[in-house]
C-alpha cells in the first residue's frame, strides 16, 4: 500500500459530443494544419468528415491520412511522418480504432526524433516527445487513446511490436460514445473482449497497484453486465456509453500495470497471421488463464466476484473452472467461436509464434514466467 | 531451470514499466516547445552561415599567406640568382673569349685535319650563348621582367634542345621525336621554352636512371572551340594551339607525389642534386606564355606532361641557326679597361686577332694615365664599368675632359645604372652587357667607328 507509484493518464473529456471539441483543442495547441490520420472505414463511416468540419470552422486547415492496414506496419508510419513533414502540419489528429491511434503515435515519434520506427521498440526509448495528438476513439476497446502503448507490425520480422513510451501517451482524448454507433456487432464484440483483456491482464500483472484495480474491476464489472446488452441493442446510446467506459476504466488500468501473456501472445499471433487483434485475444483468454492460475488464483476469485460470480467459499479449483467456463460462455455468446486452428493457425506455425512471444515486453508483467515450451502449449490447445 | 541473470532482467524491465525516475515530458507545453524549437532552429542556421563564411575567409588568407610566401621565395631566389648570375657572366666571358680565340687560331693554321675541332668549338660557342641567354633570363626574372617574345619556331627548337639532350642522356635511353603539324609557329621566348624542353627532358631522363627506356616527344597541334572543356576549366582562351607531349618510361609517381610536384622545392631527389624548382619554373614558364600544363603518370610505368602553348596568329619563319658571321678587319687603336685579368687577355687576343691594335689596362687610375700621357694615340675606349678606385662612368667622364668626343664602350654584367638608353645619351658611345662575343664587339666598335 505504501508502495511509490505513479499514475499516467491524459486529460480526457468523456461523453456524448466530446468530438465536437476537436476544434477548440487543436486551437489550445496553436495548430495552424492538423494532420488527420484515419482510415477508409472510419471516413466512410463519415467521422472523419465531421472531424474536418470541426476544424474548418475553427478556421483550421487540415490534411488527411489514411493509408493504414488494419494492423498498422512499420512502413505507413514511415510514409505518414514523411506527409506530415511535407504537409507543414503541427498537430496530429487520430480518429479510429486502434489502428489510426497507434498509427498516428508512430507517425508523431517519427517526426521529432527523425529514426525509423522500429527502433524505439520496447519500453521508454523514445527521447523526444511528438507534436500535440488528440484521439477521438471509435471503438470500445483498444483504449490507446489513454494508453502509452503503440502496437506497431513488423511486416519483416512478421511479427508486431510494442513502442512503451509516456511519449506516446496522447495529450487529449476526447472519447464519444456517439462514435461507437456505427460498429457492426462482430467488430462491437472483438473490441469489447480486448477491453476485458486489458482488465484482466492489469488485474493480474505483477505490476498492479491499487489505484489501478479499481479502474480493471470497474471494466470488468461493466462489460460483463453490458456486452450481450449492447448487441442485442445496438443503436442505445447509453449502453454503448457503459462499454465506451469499460473501455476507458481498462485503459487507465493497462496502460500503468502493463499487460501479461495474452497480449503478448497476440501480438506474435497478429503480426503472423493479420488477425484482429481483439479476435487474436479472445481465443488466447482462457487458455492463458488456466495456465496462469497456480499463480493468479486470489487475484483470479476477484475477477470472477467482478464477473458475478459466486465464488465466495469455494475451493480454488472450483473458481478456476467457474471463472474459465464464463470466460468462453462471454466469448461465445458475443459470437467469437472460430478456433486458432479454423483461423489458419498450423502446428508448424507454433514454434515461431512462441518466439516471438515470449520475447514481447508484455510478457514481463505476467504473473506466472513462463519458459519457451509453456507458451508452445498455450498455442497448441488453442489450435 | 531460470537462470538468475533473466530474473535480474525481468526485475529491470518491471522497474522500467512501474516507470520510476523515467524521463516525461509535458506536452501540455508544445506550442511554448515549438516555438523554442523554431527560435533554435533559426539560430542554428544563422551559426552554420557563420562558420561558412569563417571558413572561407580562412581558405582565402591561407590562399594569401601563401601567395605571399611565394613571392617571398621567389624574391629570395631572384637576389641569390642575381647574385650567382653575375659571377657566372664572368666566367662565361672567359669560356667565350677563349673559344673564339681557338677558333681564329685553328683556322689561321689552316689545317683540314683541324675542321672537326672547329666544329666542336662551334658548339662550344652554342652552348655558352644559350647559357648567356640563361644568365639573361635569371636577372630578368630577379627584376621581374618579361622575356623576348619573338615568333619562335618549335619545332626547330625542339630538334635542336633534343639534340642537346641526346649528348647528356646515356644510350640506354632512347629518344624520340615525332612532328604532326607544318606550321609549329608560337610566339614566346626562345631560352624560356628551351629551359622547359630541357627541364622536362631531364626529369624523364633521371625517371629512367634505373633501368633505361624510351624518351618521346611528339608535337601536334589542336583547336581548342570556345566551348571546349579546357577553355571552359582551365581559362584557357580558344583558338589554335600546339602541344608538346613528353613522355617517359619511367618511374612514374603516386599521387601523393603528383600532388605536390609543382609546388616550390618539392623534390624527390634532395640530396641527389634536386631543388625541386625545375617544374615550378616550367609551370610559371608556361603559364607566362598563356599556356596550359598537365600531367599524366602511373607508378612503374611512366609519365606523360602535355603542354598547350598557343599558335602564333600569322605563321612567321625564324632563322634559329645564324650564318655564319663574315668578319670585317679592324685597324683602329683601342684602350682596353678590365679589373679581371682573364676578361683583359681574352678581349685583347680576339681584337688584336682582327686587326686592332690594343693597348690594355688593369685598373682605371693606369688607364687615364696613359690616356694623358697620349690622348691622341687612342680611338676608343672600352672599359668596364664595376671596378674598385673608379667605376667606368667616372672614367669616361675624366677621359672626355680630355678628349671630347672620344667612342667609348661600356661593358656591364650586372648593373642596373646603366642601360643602353643611358649609354646612348653620352653620344657616341655603346653598352654591351657581358659576357661579349667577337662578332657583338666588332659590330659594336664598327657602327661607333664607322658612323
Ligand atoms: N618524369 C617524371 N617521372 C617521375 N617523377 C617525376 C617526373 N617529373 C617530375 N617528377 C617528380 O616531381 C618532382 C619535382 O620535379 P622538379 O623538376 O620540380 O624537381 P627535381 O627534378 O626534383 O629537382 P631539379 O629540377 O631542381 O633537379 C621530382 O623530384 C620527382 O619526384
Ligand atoms: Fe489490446
Ligand atoms: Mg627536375
Amino acid at each position: 500500500m505504501i508502495e511509490l507509484r505513479k499514475f499516467v493518464a491524459p486529460e480526457f473529456i468523456f461523453g456524448a459530443g466530446a468530438i465536437d471539441l476537436a476544434g477548440r483543442y487543436a486551437q489550445n495547441f496553436g495548430a495552424e494544419k492538423v494532420f488527420i490520420v484515419t482510415d477508409p472505414g472510419v471516413i466512410q463511416a463519415g467521422w472523419t468528415g465531421k472531424v474536418q468540419q470541426i476544424l474548418e470552422n475553427q478556421g483550421i486547415d487540415s490534411s488527411i491520412f489514411s493509408g493504414i492496414s488494419p494492423n498498422p506496419r512499420a512502413e505507413e508510419v514511415m510514409v505518414g511522418a514523411e506527409q506530415y513533414r511535407e504537409h507543414g502540419c503541427d498537430v496530429i489528429i487520430a480518429i479510429g480504432g486502434g489502428s489510426p491511434m497507434d498509427c498516428a503515435k508512430g507517425i508523431g515519434i517519427v517526426a521529432t526524433n527523425d529514426d525509423h520506427i522500429l527502433t524505439f521498440e520496447g519500453i521508454d526509448n523514445v527521447p523526444i516527445p511528438g507534436p500535440p495528438l488528440i484521439c477521438i476513439p471509435t471503438t470500445a476497446g483498444t483504449a490507446a487513446d489513454v494508453s502509452q502503448f503503440a502496437i506497431i507490425s513488423d511486416q519483416e520480422e512478421k511479427v508486431k511490436k510494442a513502442i512503451i513510451s509516456k511519449t506516446a501517451v496522447p495529450d487529449v482524448a476526447l472519447i464519444d460514445p456517439a462514435t461507437c454507433l456505427t460498429m457492426d456487432s462482430y467488430l462491437t464484440a472483438c473490441t469489447a473482449i480486448d477491453a476485458l483483456v486489458h482488465a484482466v491482464e492489469a488485474y493480474a500483472s505483477t505490476a498492479h497497484a491499487p489505484m489501478f484495480d479499481l479502474h480493471a474491476l470497474e471494466a470488468i464489472r461493466l462489460i460483463s453486465a453490458n456486452l450481450e446488452k449492447v448487441l442485442a441493442e445496438p443503436a442505445d446510446l447509453e449502453l454503448r456509453g457503459k462499454l465506451m467506459l469499460a473501455s476507458l476504466q481498462a485503459g487507465l488500468a493497462f496502460s500503468n500495470a502493463s499487460l501479461g501473456a495474452v497480449h503478448a501472445m497476440a501480438h506474435s499471433l497478429g503480426g503472423y497471421l493479420d488477425l484482429p487483434h481483439g479476435e487474436c485475444n479472445a481465443i488466447l483468454l482462457h487458455h492463458v488463464m488456466a495456465y496462469n492460475y497456480p499463480e493468479a488464483g486470489e487475484r483470479y476469485r476477484e475477477i470472477g466476484k467482478a464477473l458475478g460470480l459466486g465464488v465466495e467459499n469455494i475451493s480454488s479449483k472450483e473458481v478456476k473452472k467457474l471463472i474459465l467456463a464464463e470466460i468462453i460462455r462471454l466469448k461465445l455468446s458475443a459470437g467469437i467461436t472460430a478456433s486458432l486452428g479454423q483461423r489458419g493457425a498450423t502446428i508448424s506455425d507454433i514454434p515461431h509464434l512462441a518466439k516471438k512471444a515470449i520475447k514481447d515486453p508484455c510478457m514481463v508483467t505476467n504473473p506466472r514466467v513462463p519458459i519457451l515450451r509453456d507458451i508452445e502449449v498455450i498455442y497448441e490447445e488453442a489450435l | 531451470m531460470k537462470k538468475p541473470s533473466e530474473e535480474v532482467h525481468r526485475e529491470e524491465m518491471l522497474q522500467r514499466i512501474i516507470g520510476l525516475g523515467e524521463r516525461s515530458l509535458k506536452k501540455s507545453y508544445y506550442p511554448e516547445l515549438q516555438k523554442r524549437i523554431r527560435e533554435l532552429e533559426k539560430a542554428n542556421h544563422e551559426l552554420q552561415h557563420e562558420i561558412q563564411e569563417r571558413l572561407k575567409a580562412e581558405a582565402q588568407k591561407e590562399k594569401l599567406e601563401f601567395q605571399l610566401r611565394q613571392s617571398q621565395k621567389m624574391e629570395a631566389i631572384g637576389t641569390l640568382a642575381g647574385g650567382i648570375a653575375h659571377d657566372f657572366n664572368n666566367i662565361l666571358s672567359a669560356i667565350i673569349g677563349y673559344t673564339e680565340l681557338a677558333a681564329i687560331h685553328i683556322e689561321q693554321c689552316g689545317n683540314a685535319a683541324n675542321c672537326r675541332a672547329s666544329n666542336d668549338l662551334e658548339g662550344v660557342l652554342r652552348g655558352a650563348d644559350r647559357a648567356k641567354q640563361l644568365v639573361h633570363q635569371i636577372l630578368s626574372f630577379s627584376r621581374q621582367k618579361g622575356g623576348d617574345i619573338t615568333a619562335v619556331n618549335l619545332e626547330a627548337l625542339l630538334r635542336e634542345t633534343t639534340r642537346m639532350l641526346r649528348a647528356l642522356i646515356p644510350t640506354t635511353i632512347t629518344i624520340e621525336t615525332a612532328i604532326h603539324t607544318t606550321t609549329p609557329i608560337i610566339m614566346a621566348d626562345a631560352t624560356q621554352i628551351h629551359q622547359v624542353i630541357m627541364n622536362l627532358g631531364t626529369n624523364g631522363y633521371q625517371a629512367m636512371l634505373a633501368k633505361g627506356g624510351r624518351l618521346q616527344f611528339d608535337l601536334s597541334e589542336t583547336d581548342l572551340p570556345v566551348n571546349d572543356p579546357m577553355v571552359t576549366n582551365l581559362q584557357l582562351a580558344p583558338g589554335n594551339y600546339l602541344v608538346l607531349r613528353i613522355s617517359d618510361s619511367g618511374c612514374g609517381m603516386n599521387r601523393e607525389t603528383l600532388a605536390k610536384i609543382f609546388d616550390p622545392y618539392f623534390s624527390t631527389k634532395i640530396g641527389k642534386g634536386g631543388t625541386g624548382l625545375g617544374l615550378s619554373v616550367v609551370h610559371g614558364i608556361v603559364s607566362l606564355h598563356k599556356g596550359h600544363i598537365s600531367v599524366y603518370s602511373e607508378p612503374g610505368k611512366g609519365t606523360t606532361f602535355r603542354i598547350y602553348l598557343p599558335k602564333a596568329e600569322q605563321a612567321a619563319g625564324t632563322a634559329l641557326v645564324e650564318a655564319h658571321p663574315v668578319l670585317q678587319r679592324g685597324e683602329e687603336r683601342l684602350l682596353i679597361v678590365d679589373d679581371e685579368a682573364d676578361l683583359r687577355e681574352v678581349l685583347q687576343r680576339i681584337l688584336e686577332n682582327i686587326g686592332y691594335s690594343v693597348t690594355v689596362a688593369a685598373t682605371p687610375i693606369e688607364a687615364l694615365a696613359r690616356f694623358t700621357a697620349t690622348p691622341h694615340d687612342f680611338d676608343m675606349l672600352i672599359t668596364d664599368m664595376n671596378m674598385p678606385e673608379m667605376d667606368g662612368a667616372e672614367l669616361i667622364d675624366k677621359v672626355r675632359a680630355l678628349r671630347e668626343n672620344l667612342p667609348v664602350i661600356l661593358c656591364t654584367g650586372f648593373s642596373e645604372t646603366m642601360n643602353e638608353k643611358s649609354t646612348r645619351a653620352l653620344g657616341r658611345a655603346r653598352h654591351l652587357v657581358k659576357p661579349v662575343t667577337q662578332k657583338e664587339l666588332h659590330e659594336t666598335i664598327r657602327s661607333l667607328l664607322d658612323s
